[in-house]
């Protein structure tokens, strides 16, 4: 799956079935809504990026896939079984990572082994001694006398040691150093190619979505505003730059050779800068934008690759493509704050 | 279930071997004055009064506050376990944990009387089943308390102002009302089983403790019970503080303004004043007309002053002869829920104060009625004043031996002097103290005239206030006799000079000093002249007091009687003790006890 740079191989096999399927989610907290209409798919044996700002909903999405919450209205489907509330059978077979870290502080790792371990028919006592092992988690030490970094590592270890199905993990890297971040993710993109399990990352953090993920979805007040995978993300979402008017060029002075063929009547303006895509020539009143395309924000749009690569667009337009980073700043950023900058 | 069981234990299990040492030894303390209390069971009766709540508050705080207070809750939201598993194995696990305490200290009581005596099991299950409930329903209340998180505090504090005010107000006697009743004598006894109706209302509150406990641990997702295990806000904090005080106050002021039953002696048939019934219990050396005598003068004062002031009737004013006490002690006997004034004093002895008691008497009534604010630094003399002058009011002579005692009184008057009155009166003891009060009375009385001065204490002796306002309004002594033309610092300088003008100053002189007795043990010497001749009878008083302490009351002195120029105190005082030190002496010419030395010291 791991390609030789590091980055994620996004060609593999992915089986038809929805190991998540949230339709229609909606969740508020007295006045205010956390889930406004949520719908969102992970494919089974894949790794979802799910991105947002705080307080978009992540938290509350992830709190009802781990059945802590239950959603007011629309349908969860969790490892198939459509579920209000995600029993204890179904929590089984996830396991979680949370930001923050609740052991109990006089526990040792190997006690709270053995404690969750009591949880999980299917708990493997040796791959938990393997991949603490692995993370470099003393398992003799007190919960309290391990760091922070320590302490998600001990989480990643507890919560994949039942061999779950579906690994739900809620911005586990925040406060992680970049070499603990990067072993971190390195496990769970291992342990999922391995296992062929699912799982769920929900992070702030787009570098990191983009190095691990399979595919993306971008979270913003409580509503899904784009999922899929992150080239499709990035071939549909970009932005177009309206130039200068077209300038006419002076007509050709006479041929010399009667028989040489005649210049083309109309010459884009300036040169496209690098990086942009150069677009074919248009007549001057072609509409704008052209049909298919939904406006993001400023000046990104929004259009299937294939509109994108169809459409006319007036002269001196340029199609500038974005990183993933620019693409969820267009979801996710506010417009005062935008318009303040 | 297993797993979260063997978690409380390793979690908790030290706790729970530091109680068991505790509450055995405290058994053991209850099981060795066993027989004085009486009652097989009494120490198990005392244990469960005592251990039974203690343990269930500890396994409350463990088990409930500590697992959402420390968010480790949060943790086990995330395993495959439901909140209410985790809630009822938590109920189960504290309930056990107090049943173990009780059992046990039930087998303990019962081996340590099974030595002595035969306790049938039936017997001993009729003390147990109780014990066994009574611990079940401190532990549901615990349970619930827990789960309130930072709020738990306001719980109790409400529930022990709730107690409180159903045992001071609605006059409940608790240890006989469900479920109290169930540890009370029947269970130390047990030789019946419980009264069904403590047992369903002990039942009742378990239930009710379980099912909100379970409540809170799962609605709203658990949302409430996590909320609520965060810390309180300032707001919070002022609110509880506000509501818990309030509560006190509130039944504080319905206990002050309840009608408490009047106080009546069965061996005293008394006279029937038009403001209540005022009697004299005889005694032995006090014959039934003198009695009667007190009971005419006693009930002519307090009738003038009862209508004068407008207070309402009372409940009865008694004096109960007593033969062994002092002739210079008068003691006010505590009623308790009861009203009305009594007093206690030496009528037959010859040296006997009356103008005295019939001072104490008004003193009393006006100060009860006021809620003791009449005894309020700022208006204290007027108290004291006008208690004197109303015994001596229709009295020439009482007057004139009034003003003698004023003039001898080693204590002068000032504005700073009447400013700190307690201090002033307690230096110049009962006799000089209440002379001097009579002065600036009469002073007053001589300024404005008998009328306005009545008027000024009717102002100023009210009931207490009714709400805040009165607070604010409220006119000050001085301020009214500023408005009644009469400057406060004047009236002192007069008072003053008419004590000056009516007779001569003591002549007594008296002394104290401190005798070593090795290991920084010391001893007092009194002494006391006149005319530089030693006075042959007097007493010297003294008692240790706390740094905290401004006075001393009547009973708190050691006394020593002098019958020569010196006498030594009986106690022995230790480096740094704070003394309170005077001189008193029956002076045939003033015929009161005269404080002539008073002096407060701590030692070296």
């Amino acid at each position: 799956m791991t390609s030789g740079d590091g980055s994620v191989d996004r060609s593999h096999t992915r089986p038809v079935t929805d190991a998540l399927k949230l339709t229609d989610v909606r969740r508020r907290f007295g006045r205010s809504i956390a889930l406004d209409g949520l719908s969102l798919s992970v494919r089974q044996g894949e790794i979802y990026g799910f991105l947002g700002r705080n307080g978009a909903g992540k938290t509350t999405t992830l709190r009802i896939l781990t059945g802590v919450l239950h959603a007011d209205a629309g349908t969860v489907e969790v490892l198939g079984q459509q579920v209000r509330r995600v029993p204890v059978e179904l929590k089984r077979r996830i396991g979680t990572v949370s930001q923050e870290q609740h052991f109990y502080p006089w526990m040792t790792g190997d006690e709270l082994g053995r404690f969750v371990s009591g949880f999980y028919p299917k708990w493997d006592q040796q791959e938990f001694l393997r991949l603490a092992k692995l993370l470099d988690v003393p398992l003799g030490k007190r919960s309290l006398e391990l760091s922070g970094g320590t302490r998600t590592k001990l989480g990643l270890a507890l919560a994949l040691s039942p061999r779950p199905d579906l690994l739900l993990l809620d911005e586990p890297t925040t406060g992680l150093d970049p070499v603990a971040r990067r072993e971190f993710n390195d496990l769970v993109k291992v342990i999922v190619k391995e296992r062929g399990c699912t799982a769920f990352l929900s992070s702030h953090l787009v570098d990191e979505v983009q190095q691990v993920a399979h595919r993306v979805g971008i979270i913003h007040a409580g509503k899904m505003r784009i999922e899929g995978d992150v080239p499709q993300l990035l071939a549909s979402v970009r932005r177009i730059r309206r130039g200068p008017p077209p300038v006419l060029a002076p007509p050709a002075p006479p041929p010399i050779n009667p028989t040489q063929s005649a210049p083309p009547p109309v010459e884009l303006g300036p040169a496209p800068a690098e990086g942009f895509v150069p677009v074919a020539s248009a007549p001057l009143d072609v509409p704008f934008p052209p049909p298919g395309f939904e406006l993001v924000r400023g000046d990104v749009y929004r259009a299937t690759p294939e509109t994108w690569a169809s459409a006319v667009f007036p002269p001196g337009t340029e199609i500038d493509s974005l990183n993933l980073e620019d693409v969820f700043l267009a979801f996710a950023r506010t417009d005062a704050v935008a318009t303040a900058a | 279930m297993r797993r979260l069981v063997l978690k409380e234990l390793k979690e908790h299990g030290w706790v729970l071997a530091v109680l068991f040492v505790l509450f055995g030894l405290g058994l053991a303390g209850l099981l060795s004055r066993d027989d004085e209390d009486g009652g097989r069971f009494a120490a198990l009766q005392s244990f469960l009064w005592t251990f039974g709540p203690v343990g269930a508050l500890v396994a409350g705080n463990r088990l409930v506050v500590r697992e959402y207070g420390g968010k480790t809750q949060l943790f086990l939201e995330v395993l495959p376990i439901s909140r209410l598993r985790v809630a009822v194995t938590k109920w189960l696990f504290g309930l056990g944990w107090v049943w173990l305490s009780g059992v046990t200290a039930w087998a303990v009581n019962l081996w340590w009387q099974r030595r002595n005596t035969i306790v049938s099991w039936e017997d001993a299950l009729h003390a147990l089943v109780p014990a066994l409930l009574w611990l079940a329903a401190c532990w549901s209340l615990c349970f619930v308390a827990g789960l309130l998180g930072r709020h738990r505090l306001l719980f109790w504090s409400l529930l022990g102002v709730s107690v409180y005010a159903l045992e001071e107000v609605a006059q409940l006697e608790l240890r006989a009302t469900p479920p109290f009743h169930l540890v009370s004598d029947v269970l130390s006894a047990a030789n019946d089983w419980p009264a069904a109706v403590d047992v369903l209302t002990c039942v009742a509150i378990i239930v009710v403790g379980l099912v909100t406990g379970l409540v809170l641990a799962v609605a709203g997702e658990g949302s409430i019970a996590s909320a609520l295990s965060g810390r309180m806000t300032s707001r919070e904090r002022i609110l509880s503080v506000t509501v818990v005080l309030g509560g006190f106050a509130l039944v504080a002021t319905l206990n002050r303004n309840r009608d408490r039953p009047a106080f009546a002696l069965e061996s005293v048939k008394p006279t029937e004043s038009p403001v209540g019934p005022i009697g004299v219990l005889p005694g032995e050396g006090v014959s039934p007309e003198q009695a009667q005598g007190l009971v005419e003068r006693v009930a002519v004062e307090v009738v003038t002053l009862v209508k004068a002031l407008d207070f309402p009737r009372l409940a009865g004013v008694y004096v109960v002869s007593q033969r062994g006490l002092d002739p210079d002690v008068i003691l006010r006997v505590p009623l308790g829920e009861k009203d009305g004034v009594v007093y206690r004093a030496n009528l037959a002895d010859s040296r006997f104060d009356e103008l005295n008691l019939r001072y104490r008497i008004l003193h009393t009534i006006i100060s009860d009625h006021t809620a003791d604010r009449a005894l309020e630094e700022d208006r204290h003399w007027l108290l004291d004043g006008l208690a004197t002058y109303w015994t001596v009011r229709g009295d020439s002579e009482g007057r004139a031996m009034l003003r003698r005692r004023a003039a001898a009184s080693p204590v002068s008057l000032s504005v700073e002097s009447v400013h700190r009155w307690s201090e002033t009166f307690e230096a110049a003891g009962d006799c000089f103290g209440m002379a001097i009060s009579f002065t600036l009375v009469d002073a007053a009385i001589d300024e404005l005239g008998e009328a306005a001065v009545i008027e000024l204490a009717k102002q100023t002796f009210r009931k207490p206030h009714k709400d805040l306002r009165d607070f604010f309004t409220e006119r000050s002594v001085e301020g009214q006799l500023h408005e009644k033309g009469l400057d406060f610092a004047q009236l002192v300088s007069r008072a003053e000079a008419a004590r000056r003008n009516s007779g001569a100053p003591t002549d007594y002189r008296g002394k104290y000093e401190l005798v070593s007795q090795g290991g920084g043990q010391q001893k007092v010497r009194f002494s006391l002249e006149r005319d530089g001749a030693p006075v042959m009878r007097w007493r010297g008083l003294s008692a240790s007091t706390g740094p905290w302490q401004s006075g001393v009351s009547d009973s708190e002195p050691t006394r020593v009687d002098a019958r020569s120029g010196e006498a030594m105190a009986p106690a022995t005082y230790t480096s740094g003790e704070r003394l309170f030190l005077a001189i008193e002496v029956d002076d045939a010419e003033l015929k009161c006890s005269a404080r002539v030395m008073q002096a407060w010291t701590v030692l070296p």
